[in-house]
């Protein structure tokens, strides 16, 4: 990810912003600690009124869908700490996912329909990061003409139908489970430990806080720009092309609508997990609290007999409550600036 | 600051606790029937649930109802891997995609759980039966029946459909294409779009469609909440008994148009009878019967049975006119 081109020497002046903070802490940032708790405290509730709560049929069943929106968020996590937005991440999974579907009608083999399907991610990615990184367009707009594109390509390709019929190697993922927790979530908890290790132990993950607190300064300071915001969508289009396979595998079909959730998902997820939209911090903690939040209030609800629409009103709270609770703490800390 | 969040917390759970009490709820699963619909919160959908929650209260069953917020299979699929928890006797589900659903209720079949489809069916080897409310063929055949009857069997017609990968109305459309070709061969279909199960979507696609053919003689609403889309523009029009449509709606949505003309007919069936349909096959999964041909169910009448293809269908579709159109509240 290093880049011959920047004349900043990265090892050098102990700058405040590259100083080693431990792996998996928050910096300084309360909100995940106030989800984690309000979800913990949710839990014990639903865990009383509910005897299915706690059961283990349940959480297996819970953290799939988990792991699924848990990779794109992570992927959104990089680019909202850029300062960007991807609107294009759920039809990216829509048309990794119709490859795949595209693959398995040709007999390909089961590797051959994961490498496709991953492919297919990352070249949509990758195309959102030249895009928005060398052509230095705004990535909102990039990515509400591409959502359009991919979803509208995928929906060719497969001509408005669903593909079913994939190898039972391929489904291997939805039922498959290592020490009875789904292979899925092992998955998503390893991205996720990578994701970690990339944002806050690489140039990389330093250049992209640094392009999301003032892209000016970044590009001032020599930094490589363009090829950190063009890394930046390719990951992203690299974890939807992953969790367009698992969602093949867990529903055993693959339709070109079929991320169409998981955008707002993401991106809600994100912010609940402390990051500011404007971009300039991220953190994979307060990430994978977010999407777990939101995962477990929406199963959890279910449990409790909640009428649909008053579970969707209520998740909604949750975000809002969180995003307030941590602007006000943040305004209190920056006030002495 | 930490005092604050622990008064913060607690207040949020105080409130937690008060608004939705706090007596454990029951666990019922011997005799739970779960109903899920496509979406929550459309009248047929409501029609459907209030003709179950009747049957299944007369039959003794403890229903639940609930359902995804939108007509997308993922997240249908979420709630059933929800429902799974609890662990219901009968599942009954009205599926958006018929293979991203096969793999959840493939799962609750190894369970235990009855699975039953309702008003859209799943891959044939994920469920126990499905409630059918008419078969497609005939369906499809009979709307573009009574749009050529209109059109007098010539011009150029349009289709706005529901979503473009809901499969039953892509059954549907096939037959109302194939009704076309072998019996109005004068007629010519231009375009087929998609108004995605909501009206401001579909009457945006018909008013274009108008511009973009102005010989244009009819229209199919194939999903109900394009036909009164379609009315709606044709008033706007100012081209009120001089387009035909026809096509799938509910009584509730097309009455003003049915009323005033501007629509002739419009083709269903009765969502509540498909309903306690459903529900009064669950008790029979409940009791281990298994459903024969020509039986006779309450508040339904004679339904037919196919035990092959483990389909049992309600019945012929419903023409809704100005004479009975009053007769249906949904």
């Amino acid at each position: 990810m290093s880049s011959t081109a920047s004349t900043f020497p990265p090892n050098s002046a102990p700058d405040p912003q590259t100083k080693r903070t431990p792996l998996f802490r928050p910096a300084g940032n309360l909100q995940p600690g106030i989800v984690a708790t309000l979800i913990l405290f949710f839990c014990l509730y639903a865990g009383y009124r509910s005897g299915d709560f706690w059961s283990a049929l349940n959480w297996r069943l819970l953290v799939q869908p988990l792991a699924e929106a848990g990779l794109v968020s992570l992927g959104m996590m990089f680019v909202i700490a850029s300062g960007g937005i991807d609107l294009s991440a759920g039809s990216i999974i829509g048309l990794s996912a119709v490859a795949a579907g595209l693959a398995a009608h040709h007999g390909w083999s089961v590797p051959a329909i994961e490498g496709i399907a991953i492919l297919s991610g990352l070249l949509c990615g990758a195309f959102n990061g030249l895009m928005i990184g060398v052509l230095r367009l705004s990535s909102i707009l990039v990515t509400l003409g591409s959502m359009i594109l991919f979803s509208g390509i995928a929906l060719a390709l497969s001509s408005g139908s669903s593909f079913a019929g994939f190898p039972e190697g391929l489904l291997w993922w939805n039922d498959a489970t290592f020490a009875h927790i789904p292979v899925e979530f092992l998955l998503f908890l390893g991205v996720a430990a990578i994701a970690a290790v990339l944002l806050q132990r690489t140039l990389w993950g330093h250049y992209v806080v640094a392009i999301g607190s003032n892209p000016v300064t970044a590009r001032y300071s020599g930094y490589p720009v363009a090829l950190s915001t063009f890394a930046i969508y390719s990951v992203q289009g690299l974890l939807c092309g992953m969790t367009g396979v698992l969602m093949v595998a867990r529903l055993a079909s693959a339709r070109a609508d079929m991320g169409q959730g998981l955008m707002l998902m993401a991106i809600a997820a994100v912010v609940l997990g402390g990051a500011p939209i404007e971009g300039g911090a991220a953190s994979v903690l307060g990430t994978v609290t977010g999407v777990g939040a939101f995962y477990i209030v929406q199963d959890g609800l279910l449990l409790l007999d909640v009428p649909p629409f008053v579970q969707h009103a209520l998740s909604s709270v949750l975000l809002l409550v969180a995003v307030a609770f941590g602007n006000l703490l943040r305004g209190k800390r920056e006030d002495g600036r | 600051m930490i005092k604050n969040l622990r008064r913060a917390i607690t207040g949020i759970l105080a409130i937690l606790l008060l608004t939705s009490g706090c007596s454990r709820l029951p666990r019922n699963s011997e005799t739970l029937f779960v109903m899920v619909p496509k979406l929550v919160g459309i009248p047929y959908f409501n029609a459907a649930r209030d003709g179950a929650s009747a049957e299944a209260a007369r039959l003794g069953l403890h229903f639940f109802y609930t359902g995804p917020t939108a007509a997308d299979a993922s997240l249908q699929v979420d709630v059933l891997a929800g429902l799974l928890a609890r662990h219901p006797a009968v599942l009954a589900v009205s599926c958006n995609d018929a293979n991203a659903l096969a793999p959840v209720l493939r799962r609750a079949r190894r369970y235990g759980i009855s699975v039953l489809t309702w008003d859209a069916d799943a891959q044939p080897d994920s469920r126990d039966w499905f409630v059918s409310q008419v078969e497609d063929e005939t369906l499809g055949r009979h709307v573009m029946d009574v749009l050529a009857e209109q059109m007098r069997g010539r011009g150029q017609f349009a289709i706005i459909t529901g979503s473009l990968t809901a499969s039953n109305l892509n059954a549907w459309l096939y037959w109302m294409k194939k009704q076309q070709q072998e019996k109005y061969p004068q007629m010519q279909l231009v375009s087929v779009v998609p108004g995605n199960d909501d009206q401001q979507q579909s009457f945006v696609q018909a008013q274009s469609l108008l511009q973009a053919y102005p010989d244009l003689r009819g229209f199919i609403g194939n999903s109900s909440a394009a036909p009164p889309a379609i009315a709606r523009a044709i008033e706007q029009a100012g081209l009120s008994g001089k387009i035909a449509i026809a096509g799938l709606s509910t009584p509730n949505l097309m009455r003003s148009y049915i009323q005033d003309g501007t629509v002739r007919t419009i083709t269903l069936w009765d969502p509540g009878k498909l309903g306690r349909l459903t529900a009064a096959i669950g008790a029979m999964m409940l009791r281990h019967e298994t459903p024969y041909d020509g039986m006779d169910v309450p508040g339904v009448g004679t339904v037919g049975v196919f035990p092959e293809s483990h389909k049992i269908v309600m019945g012929l579709p419903l023409d809704f006119t100005r004479e009975n159109i009053d007769q249906y509240a949904f």
